[in-house]
């Protein structure tokens, strides 16, 4: 449904545009300067993507994290932060408009790898970029290694894609599992926590994020006084709360999901557990969190990969622009989809030039940079994990009290309470408060 | 040992709520002769409710429980003369699919109105201290007002005309017929019961635990432990093994782990049909 007046870019719109054929982006108040653009190719990015189907939300977020990079290319030559400072040469990449084709993969890895193969060789696209999720991800990753065209994803960090796979086409943006929860361990070490206790999900992601953590902790000299899983229909988080709490541990870390998140606050405050710092992995971070612990939720940890208020080169930038476009806040989708456009804008205008795949290709494996989302690194090539993203770090928030503190723009009071972003360094809004000073204080 | 004392009334706390969600059921059972698998989401909407009620009206969810079982009654004595009362002389399995296909429907709605977000009821949380001990306020209150509600359940089975009939239909429904009960009725209104205690536990439930619409499936196969252990139909028996399930719970996790003890449930019910199938309390 289109409403009057809102720029609104509704599913059906979306499809008629792309799948009859393509997207020509940042037309509008630009006729005059893009004349002379688009006497050149444009360079056209491929993208099969979920947008229909389990995926069609956060598939089309990221489409339009794409779609927004596209549009300010295509209308100045350059987008926000760190990839600025490399010029803005007037519309265009290269002189050349950016168009997208995008395809429907319906959220389905097999109907991915068509649509890829459909990509490339129909449609002749210069470049690949991710769809949605580590499984589609992990689907199409052998395609650019048999088509030798290099795929950024934004949107997949499933340690079965890298490890060990040698990608030489296949770059990922997200961080990996094992960098979740991190910053506690850092702050803890930093401020002299010398036990932890870890209780989590007995699910693959959180095992997956978990598990390292015991060995990092173990490796910075802490001692691991717990190291459990619980099963995943757990309700009752108190049991498991109280075992973590008998042994007095200084940190509890762990979690899964936003229930468990909410489950272990809860069931923390029920045997009075006060170690100096909680952190859990899916929960905090997100606004339900928050409304349904009220006051409890204050000093809780948790992990983001990005925040609107995060003070990465060009982000606030990029959350007008977003606002201006989409008329509605932007997510961590739309954040890494447009992310992904500047690595390839950095990256291309770097080569000079988008026919050598393989400079470009060596290029993405080798830049160091930082976008609205964060840093951008990846194993290069020869390593075992080629591809897979080492360089940026996972946010880590803690809830504090708003009152007395003067808010960052983007940075919105929930019951009372705000979300910091107390690790990395180089990010952080504000320093994490350790150790917690007790219940409702 | 301080601990372990801890640990035990923490275990009984936790088996006060599952002993009560057990006793809906093994009534339900033992005198309906339905096996209700949706016993489960009527705890969810228990827990439901009391949500709403906080956080619509600031209703103090203790006093939710009263508003539950009338609410839950009435609604079990209209599911049950609408469309249970007719499987009463079916076979087993009819009641089983009907009841399943009840559980599905109602989460499914359950998730369409209230959507699956997570939610909580921020009231009574935090704990405080007993003689070096700790216990969690919630769990406390909540252990004397399931105690509460199961004594007034088994005086009213025990003193009251009703209670008599309900067990008169329980011990042989044939005979309790000749006497002049109108087994009919019994059973409707043991049904409402059974619901109602279901609700009870549910709006008990939303005190401790996280609210969602599938929340109902771990404590209906905890149900179905108690039954077993208890003995079908009897009620002191699904309160001593509502207890023992929560203390065998809360031991196995403190001392061995939280996974051993999710698999209690299950053992018990393996354990018991082999070597006692009447259940531990059936004479």
């Amino acid at each position: 449904m289109k409403k009057e007046g809102k720029k609104e870019w509704s599913r059906r719109d979306f499809l008629k545009k792309t799948v009859i054929g393509t997207a020509v982006l940042g037309m509008g108040g630009l006729a005059g300067k893009t004349v002379f653009a688009q006497s050149k190719a444009p360079i056209k990015i491929g993208v099969a993507i979920s947008l229909t189907g389990a995926w069609a939300r956060e598939g089309e977020l990221e489409v339009g994290g794409y779609k927004l990079w596209g549009k300010i290319i295509n209308g100045k030559g350059c987008t926000f932060g760190e990839v600025e400072k490399l010029g803005c040469p007037g519309p265009g990449l290269l002189g050349r408009q950016v168009e997208f084709v995008v395809y429907d993969d319906k959220s389905d890895p097999s109907e991915a790898i068509k649509l890829i193969r459909k990509l490339v060789v129909s449609d002749k696209v210069d470049l690949i970029v991710g769809p949605y999720g580590s499984a589609v991800s992990n689907a199409i990753a052998p395609l650019a290694e048999d088509y030798k065209i290099p795929i950024i994803t934004p949107l997949a960090n499933a340690p079965v894609i890298w490890e060990g796979k040698k990608r030489e086409w296949f770059v990922g943006v997200l961080p990996p599992a094992w960098k979740n929860l991190y910053g506690c361990l850092m702050i803890g070490k930093e401020k002299g926590a010398r036990t932890v206790a870890f209780i989590y999900s007995d699910t693959a992601f959180p095992i997956g994020a978990t598990k390292p953590l015991v060995a990092k902790a173990k490796e910075m000299g802490m001692q691991v006084v717990l190291d459990e899983a619980y099963p995943k229909e757990t309700a009752d988080w108190e049991p498991i709360m109280s075992k973590a709490w008998s042994q007095k541990p200084d940190l509890i870390l762990g979690g899964g999901y936003l229930p468990d998140s909410i489950g272990l606050v809860k069931a923390a405050k029920a045997v009075n557990a006060t170690p100096k710092m909680l952190g859990f992995l899916v929960g905090p971070a997100i606004a339900d969190f928050t409304k349904s612990l009220k006051g409890d939720a204050n000093y809780v940890t948790g992990e983001t990969f990005w925040e609107p208020f995060v003070k990465t080169p060009g982000n606030l930038d990029f959350y007008k622009a977003y606002l201006q476009e989409y008329k509605g806040e932007p997510s961590y989708h739309a954040a890494a989809g447009f992310a992904a456009g500047q690595i390839l804008e950095r990256a291309i205008k770097e080569v000079g030039n988008i026919e050598d795949k393989k400079a470009l290709r060596d290029k993405l494996y080798s830049i160091k940079t930082i976008t609205i989302f964060g840093e951008y690194e990846v194993n290069p090539l020869g390593h075992p994990d080629s591809g897979w993203q080492i360089g940026k770090a996972t946010n880590l928030i803690q809830w504090q009290k708003a009152e007395g503190k003067r808010l960052l723009p983007n940075q919105v009071a929930i019951e009372g309470m705000v979300k910091q972003i107390v690790y990395p360094a180089g990010v952080k809004t504000t320093d994490a408060i350790f150790p917690f000073p007790g219940w409702g204080k | 040992m301080t601990n372990f004392i801890e640990i035990l009334i923490r275990g009984l706390m936790l088996g006060s709520v599952y002993a009560l969600v057990g006793m809906g059921l093994t009534l339900v059972w033992g005198v309906v002769g339905i096996v209700n698998i949706a016993h489960g989401e009527f705890v969810m909407l228990g827990a439901y409710l009391a949500f709403w009620a906080f956080s619509l009206i600031h209703f103090n969810p203790l006093l939710s429980v009263a508003l539950a079982i009338p609410i839950f009654f009435f609604a079990g004595m209209t599911i049950h003369k609408r469309i249970t009362e007719r499987l009463t002389k079916a076979p087993e399995l009819s009641a089983l699919i009907l009841t399943f296909g009840m559980s599905i429907l109602i989460w499914n709605l359950a998730q369409f109105f209230w959507t699956n977000t997570y939610r909580s009821v921020p009231y009574l949380t935090g704990s405080f201290p007993f003689f070096g001990l700790v216990f969690a306020k919630s769990k406390t209150v909540s252990f004397f007002l399931a105690l509460g509600i199961t004594a007034a359940l088994f005086a009213f089975l025990k003193y009251s005309r009703l209670g008599k009939g309900i067990r008169a239909t329980s011990q042989n429904s044939e005979v309790a017929l000749v006497c002049g009960i109108n087994t009919m009725r019994m059973r409707a209104v043991t049904f409402g019961m059974g619901i109602a205690l279901a609700g009870a536990a549910g709006t008990i439930v939303s005190l401790q635990w996280v609210i969602f619409p599938q929340m109902g499936a771990s404590y209906v196969s905890k149900a179905f432990a108690i039954v077993v252990l208890g003995g079908l139909g009897n009620i002191q028996g699904a309160l001593a093994g509502g207890l023992i399930i929560g203390v065998l719970e809360s031991l196995t996790t403190q001392y061995w782990s939280a996974k051993m003890a999710q698999i209690i449930p299950s053992m018990t019910i393996l354990l018991i049909l082999l070597l006692k199938p009447t259940g531990l309390f059936k004479k």
